[in-house]
């Protein structure tokens, strides 16, 4: 290691304290690669700031220096958001990890980037009030585990399971109130840009040229590095009922798909194949999953109604009523799955996310875009092409759908696919596979909205003039380029 | 310039509806057809000049806001685009149908001022003038001979110059569309009516002089044809042109006496209508409210009821009907002064009248004004639509 | 407009070649009714007028235009709808697009439930198109005679927005002409191939709130695309009546919490009896006769919905001392139509015989945003701040001495999250209410920092001539920057957003 290296982590340690400045190579090779295509990259080393001072320090030191810096809060992204690519640090601030704040009338949380949805849903479910009897819950991300950061993950625009009912298009992030920049200033968003509001519940209102508190979402850490917000958290209720319709073609679902969504019921939608439907109930992973695969319809709806007794009754009357009209079978239960509703309820709200579903076979990757449903039908008959092509198992691929909004139409959409990490060729094969499904998918009018890794090539390619404004963007906030540097083409 | 509240009914110069001017808050309803009555995009629109020339100026708003300017002299009244702006206003008064009621204020009465205004500073239009030298040498708007008035009516028909019931027929029904008068003369005969005409005493009703900032004139023409039949103790005046009708009955604003009552045709044949016979009509017709017999003076059903009660008329509305009805385009002095205009804006009407899918899809026109059915007729042919007066279709029914 | 009426000179020449002589005007007449809106006189006066008026069709004219003007460094000012708004008078001279032209609609997906429509369309139009297909647009409090593009990027709420969320929440994605003449799409149509606005956020950094609260500095937003919603088959007003501020507080965050009914917003009667009255007198003798609180209410869907979320409407009711009074209430028909419509919002067209008989601008808190549980303090303030002031010659005085009723309107967000509060006392004419200020403004300043509620009309308090409350300035830094990089030369609208103190 060079003199400026052993300087510059001297610098760090002085900062961090020597504890927290990891360099041991092990630890190191943990941080430089995910389950992702993104190549792996070994950081210099990791720093664990425990305060947002420290954690300006550090960003100050790096800007001077112009050592990259890479944000990590859990690593759960699993698409290659968290690795460095260019090298320089990563600045591990998982030890933030309090949950300031809870209002139990307004349902929000203040919490810092490290708090989990685990964590987050253990405390508010013991906010229990009159007008809260049962707890309150954050709305649980899709494909992430539930240890994976509150934060973060929201302001990615990560998929929730409750996009269905309340949209998908201005997640649960409330206002920022720490954002540390790449100068090492300290930002604050919405609200919380005023001094003395107390209650910073929104990014969109009152405060001028609201862009800017957007623009830190979906950025990967590009802009700055993000250390506390406000999030939305929803009631948990009384009565909680899982519902199935079954399908064999997916084309047969996307009518009911909208004929359902019109009556607005439920809290958690979705529509499944069956091999995703089967990592989701099997406890086991891989053991149980051929066999509960089996007995599964080739695809399913499910929504999840929420609510009092009497109200949970009547929105099932309703939905029974609308099932005869459209000659489909409404289901209470998965026949040859034991407890199958209690699984699903437990990865919706407490998910396990690829963490489990990705032992399969080692690893997982996914492919996860917004589309209208209508193009569904092309895109699977796209991805069974290239299945074919490639020798992957076509029923080993996994989908699933989730509405984007209350209203029907508008879907987040992912293909999932399992792979022996420890098989190069088949891991060969698969992501040369992945590669060519992202550029027909994105020819085809797949909206990639979170393009992580390769996919920035291909999505800015068609979106210069984008580009070109969030670039302008990222030099005036980061004119050194240390912040999460090669991602999103910046 | 002092901002009181003065009373509606007391405003009697430009300068008292300075505060009302102040009041618009440019909530730009005026502009647009009343929401809850829009069914369509395509005939969303009620301005008729807005639509045509779309700058702001060409609405009531940007005229109020010329009106303020010109109180407070910052806006020189003389000069062609102030005019231009000012008397392009058909005087429709959609746009005080709709102020009126949302937020108290009188856009159109307001425009009509500063008209007053513009003429007393700048003079009369050209075109405007020409209708008054017409009507000072000949009587009448038309420029026509004054023997000619009532050369429609035929050699064989013998009407009283003198009966307590009297029918003013009016310039535009003489020299333009005389179908009408004589159709309204045989209905009256057929239902038994004694009435007389004014004959070579009756001149021009002066209408349009008070809808193009002339009151001085038209009140003087209104005044000579009152004061005439004032003399004969006439008990009832009929009128089948609602411009002529509207000045008989307002003449309280102009401080003119009558000494009669004024009725207007339709309303005096509806009760009677059991008294005629009518033969089946196989027609699919729709119906326009003139602005100055809708909005001006509420009569609305009327009309309506009498072409329904011919069998075999289907009538169908245009999404703007009644009070909502879209201008034909002729009225405030603009077929005078902005003939191709007044013409776009009747193409506007009759692509409502044949439009299908939004409009009443109907191949004939039924109006109650000869003003309307002159500026329609005027593009009808480009639509393959028949324009009618009222008068004709009954005539037309009766056995 | 006929081109023999303007005046010529190289600015009129070049944009009469971009668009032809009918649609630019540079007379005195077309410069007058540009110069004004309602409140100019408040804030601004009526200062420098524009030098040319120009109304473009297309966005390539836009394009046009604004490449002309960028080059000579030429202002340009965006007027739309300009209801209300004082942002719209060009305050440096210049050109004016007015974007009355820009007014088709480019597609109702219905099976999507998205709207396309050129920025210039007004809300009544698409509306009507939208009728046809049972779909509705959630339109916020004003006028449908207000243009899409300009409401959907600015807008807040209206009573359905406790359900289907503010206005810009509803807003998919927009077209813009930045500064410099290029053209942005956000969402899903920022890939050039793609022709359907499906998402909003994206790719990558989300810059789907760029026209917001910008007043045109960051360019001309063109078209725009929106959510729309489904009208239901059983569609039922409901009111419930307090006549405790506390009482009508906790009874709506209950409601709020439950997540029902569609249209959800609480207000005073003094407020409702405003669209229906023609006077301020008539407008108190209604209040003095009601409760003085309602929850107004719509619920909608199957008829088992609408009899299941009645119950439970009626159960809050009972809890906390309110009244479902009657489903008829004379006085208040034109808000309870507007109910039963959700799609015409009927009385957001009375918003304007409030806001110009009655007033709505007397002395209060204006609208803010804050939590629900802050609705109670922000009321009672408003009635102290009232009844303690005296206004000079004020013929409110007697009211308020025995019963004031300040204005009230709350409108959650979705979930109820956070609402907009408004709270304004009755209205006072101008002069009084100039007279007044210099109390009211520190008073409500006070209370404003006190409770931390802040004010959201025009983005925040940064205005010139308002007092500026302050915001964090790395913020204010940023978004200036960002500013001089998109407008280096601040030819769009300048002095709006960014005062003279900032640019």
């Amino acid at each position: 290691m060079s003199e400026k290296a052993i300087l510059f982590q001297e610098q760090l340690a002085n900062i961090v304290g020597s504890e927290n400045l990891i360099t041991n190579r092990e630890i190191l090779e943990r941080y430089s690669c995910d389950q992702s295509f993104v190549d792996p990259v070994m950081p210099l080393c990791v720093v664990r700031p425990e305060t947002a001072e420290q954690v300006q320090a550090i960003i100050k030191i790096c800007n001077s220096c112009k050592i990259p810096v890479t944000p990590y809060t859990t690593g759960c992204n699993n698409q290659g958001a968290a690795i460095p690519a260019l090298g320089g640090i990563v600045v591990d601030v998982s030890g933030l990890d309090k949950v300031l704040r809870i209002d139990a009338i307004s349902r929000n949380a203040h919490v810092e980037v490290g708090v989990t949805f685990e964590q987050l849903l253990n405390e508010a479910r013991k906010v229990k009030t009159d007008l809260t009897p049962y707890g309150l819950r954050p709305s649980a991300p899709v494909e992430l585990p539930a240890c994976a950061s509150v934060l973060v993950s929201l302001l990615e625009y990560n998929p929730t399971w409750t996009w269905s009912r309340y949209g998908g298009d201005d997640n649960d992030v409330l206002s920022l109130t720490r954002l540390v920049l790449p100068s090492g200033e300290i930002m604050k968003t919405g609200l919380a840009t005023v001094p003395f509001v107390k209650k910073p519940y929104t990014d969109a209102a009152g405060v001028p040229a609201s862009f800017i508190n957007k623009i830190f979402h979906g950025a990967q850490g590009t802009f700055g590095i993000v250390l506390e917000g406000w999030v939305k958290l929803m009631s948990c209720q009384e009565v909680n009922k899982v519902l199935f319709w079954a399908f064999n073609k997916v084309e047969d679902a996307i009518k009911p798909i909208r004929e359902i969504k019109w009556l607005r019921y439920g809290y958690e939608m979705f529509l499944i194949n069956r091999m995703e439907l089967a990592l989701m109930l099997a406890d086991k992973v891989p053991e149980e999953v051929d066999k509960i695969r089996e007995v599964l319809p080739p695809w399913t709806i499910i929504l999840i109604l929420r609510g009092r007794a009497d109200e949970v009754e009547y929105q099932e009357e309703d939905l029974k009523e609308l099932s005869s009209r459209l000659g489909i079978k409404m289901l209470t239960e998965i026949s040859g799955v034991d407890t199958a509703n209690e699984k699903i309820m437990r990865e919706v709200e407490c998910p396990q996310g690829w963490k489990k579903t990705s032992k399969y076979k080692g690893a997982r990757n996914v492919i996860p875009f917004i589309t209208p449903q209508k193009r569904i039908p092309t895109f699977n008959k796209v991805i069974s092409k290239l299945t074919q092509k490639y020798g992957y198992p076509t029923e080993d691929i996994g989908c699933l759908a989730i509405p984007a909004f209350p209203e029907p139409g508008v879907v987040h959409y992912q293909y999932s696919f399992a792979r022996n990490p420890n098989n190069p060729e088949e891991t060969e094969k698969v992501k040369e596979m992945v590669f060519e499904a992202y550029e027909q998918l994105v020819s085809l009018g797949a909206f990639f909205s979170r393009p992580y890794g390769r996919l920035a090539e291909l999505v800015y390619a068609r979106a210069g003039t984008y580009h070109s404004i969030i670039k302008k963007f990222k030099q005036l906030v980061d004119p050194n380029n240390i912040m999460n540097p090669g991602k999103l083409l910046l | 310039m002092p901002k009181e509240y003065i009373w509606p009914r007391m405003r009697t110069c430009l300068e008292d509806y300075y505060e009302m001017l102040l009041r618009c808050n440019k909530c730009s309803l005026c502009k647009h057809l009343w929401p809850a009555n829009t069914y369509s995009w395509k005939f969303g629109y009620q301005c008729p000049s807005g639509e045509e020339f779309i700058f702001e100026q060409y609405y009531s708003t940007g005229r109020l806001e010329m009106a303020i300017a010109a109180i407070e002299e910052r806006l020189d009244m003389k000069v062609d685009d102030f005019l231009h702006a000012l008397f392009t206003c058909t005087a429709c008064g959609s746009c005080e149908a709709t102020a009126e009621m949302v937020c108290t204020l009188t856009p159109l009465r307001a425009i009509e001022e500063l008209k007053i205004k513009a003429v007393e500073k700048g003079g009369l239009l050209p075109e405007h003038a020409k209708l008054m030298e017409s009507c000072k040498v000949n009587h009448n708007i038309y420029n026509q001979p004054h023997e000619l008035r009532f050369a429609w009516l035929p050699k064989n028909m013998n009407v009283s110059r003198k009966a307590s019931v009297m029918y003013f027929v009016g310039d535009t029904i003489c020299y333009r569309r005389p179908e009408i008068a004589l159709a309204t003369i045989k209905l009256l005969r057929r239902l038994g009516i004694e009435f007389g005409i004014l004959g070579e005493r009756e001149h021009s009703c002066g209408e349009v002089f008070f809808r193009t900032g002339n009151v001085e004139f038209g009140r003087k023409l209104l005044k000579e044809n009152l004061e005439y039949l004032n003399s004969l103790n006439v008990k009832t005046v009929i009128f089948s042109d609602p411009h002529c009708y509207r000045v008989f009955s307002e003449v309280d604003k102009y401080n003119l006496n009558r000494s009669f009552e004024c009725v207007f045709i339709s309303e005096l044949i509806e009760p009677l209508l059991q008294k005629l016979q009518f033969k089946r009509l196989e027609k699919r017709l729709t119906y326009h409210d003139p602005c100055q017999l809708g909005r001006a003076l509420g009569i609305y059903e009327p009309p309506r009821n009498i072409l329904k009660s011919i069998p075999g008329v289907e009538l169908v509305e245009m999404p703007r009907s009644r009070r909502l009805s879209f201008c034909c385009g002729a009225g405030g002095g603009v077929i005078f002064a902005y003939p191709e205009f007044a013409a776009r804006t009747a193409r506007r009407r009759l692509e409502e009248v044949t439009d299908v899918a939004d409009g009443a899809g109907a191949k004939t026109v039924v109006t109650h004004c000869p003003l309307c059915k002159d500026n329609l007729l005027r593009v009808a042919s480009d639509f393959n639509v028949e324009v009618k007066d009222i008068m004709e279709v009954v005539l037309e029914a009766l056995t | 407009m006929p081109e023999m009426l303007n005046y010529p000179n190289l600015v009129y020449e070049r944009l009469r070649d971009i668009l032809g002589s009918k649609y630019v005007s540079n007379t005195p007449c077309t410069l007058v009714a540009y110069a004004a809106q309602a409140h100019a006189s408040l804030f601004f006066g009526k200062e420098r007028l524009s030098e040319t008026v120009v109304t473009p069709s297309t966005t390539a004219e836009i394009q046009n235009i604004i490449t002309f003007a960028q080059r000579n460094k030429i202002p340009v000012a965006i007027y739309s709808s300009a209801v209300f708004a004082y942002w719209s008078i060009s305050k440096h001279g210049g050109i004016i697009i007015d974007m009355k032209r820009m007014n088709k609609i480019m597609n109702v997906d219905e099976e999507n439930c998205l709207a396309t429509s050129q920025a210039g369309c007004p809300l009544q139009r698409l509306t009507a198109e939208l009728l046809k297909k049972k779909l509705f647009l959630n339109q916020g409090g004003a006028p449908s005679s207000c243009l899409v593009g300009s409401r959907f990027t600015y807008g807040n709420v209206n009573k359905a927005s406790g359900r289907i969320g503010w206005e810009y929440r509803n807003m998919v994605g927009w077209e813009m002409v930045l500064p410099d003449g290029t053209i942005l799409r956000n969402g899903s149509r920022a890939n050039a191939y793609e022709t359907e606005q499906f998402w909003a956020h994206g790719p990558g950094p989300d810059l789907w709130l760029l026209p917001r609260y910008a007043m045109g500095q960051f360019g001309v937003v063109t078209e725009i695309t929106i959510r729309c919603h489904t009208l239901d088959e059983e569609i039922k007003p409901l009111w419930v009546s307090f006549n405790d501020i506390e009482d009508a507080q906790n009874a709506y965050i209950e409601f709020v919490h439950a997540e029902i009914c569609t249209g959800s917003s609480l207000y005073s009667t003094f407020k409702t009896a405003g669209y229906a009255a023609d006077t301020t007198e008539s407008a108190y003798r209604i209040t003095r006769m009601f409760p003085e609180i309602h929850m107004v209410l719509t619920l909608q869907g199957t008829s088992r919905r609408v009899v299941w979320e009645e119950k439970r409407v009626r159960e809050i009711a009972k809890k906390y001392n309110g009244r479902i009074i009657t489903d008829k209430f004379p006085p208040f028909q034109v808000a309870f139509d507007s109910q039963l419509s959700m799609a015409a919002s009927i009385y957001s067209e009375y918003t304007v015989k409030y806001f110009t008989t009655i007033g709505s601008g007397g002395p209060g808190t204006g609208l803010s945003i804050g939590a629900l549980d802050d609705i109670e303090a922000a009321y009672k303030f408003v009635k102290r701040l009232n009844m303690e002031q005296e206004w000079q010659g004020n013929p409110n005085k007697g009211f308020y001495a025995d019963t004031c009723a300040p204005g009230l309107i709350v409108y959650p967000s979705e979930g109820g999250h956070y609402a907009l509060i408004e709270c304004m006392g009755p209205g006072i004419d101008q002069p009084a209410l100039r007279k007044a200020n210099s109390s009211v403004v520190p008073a409500v300043f006070s209370f404003r920092v006190e409770t931390g509620l802040q004010a959201d009309m025009h983005g925040g308090q940064t205005v010139p001539g308002r007092r500026d409350y302050g915001l964090w300035p790395t913020y204010i830094e940023l978004i200036t920057k960002f500013h001089e990089i998109l407008d280096p030369n601040n030819i769009m609208h300048p002095g709006t957003l960014f005062p003279p103190m900032f640019r």
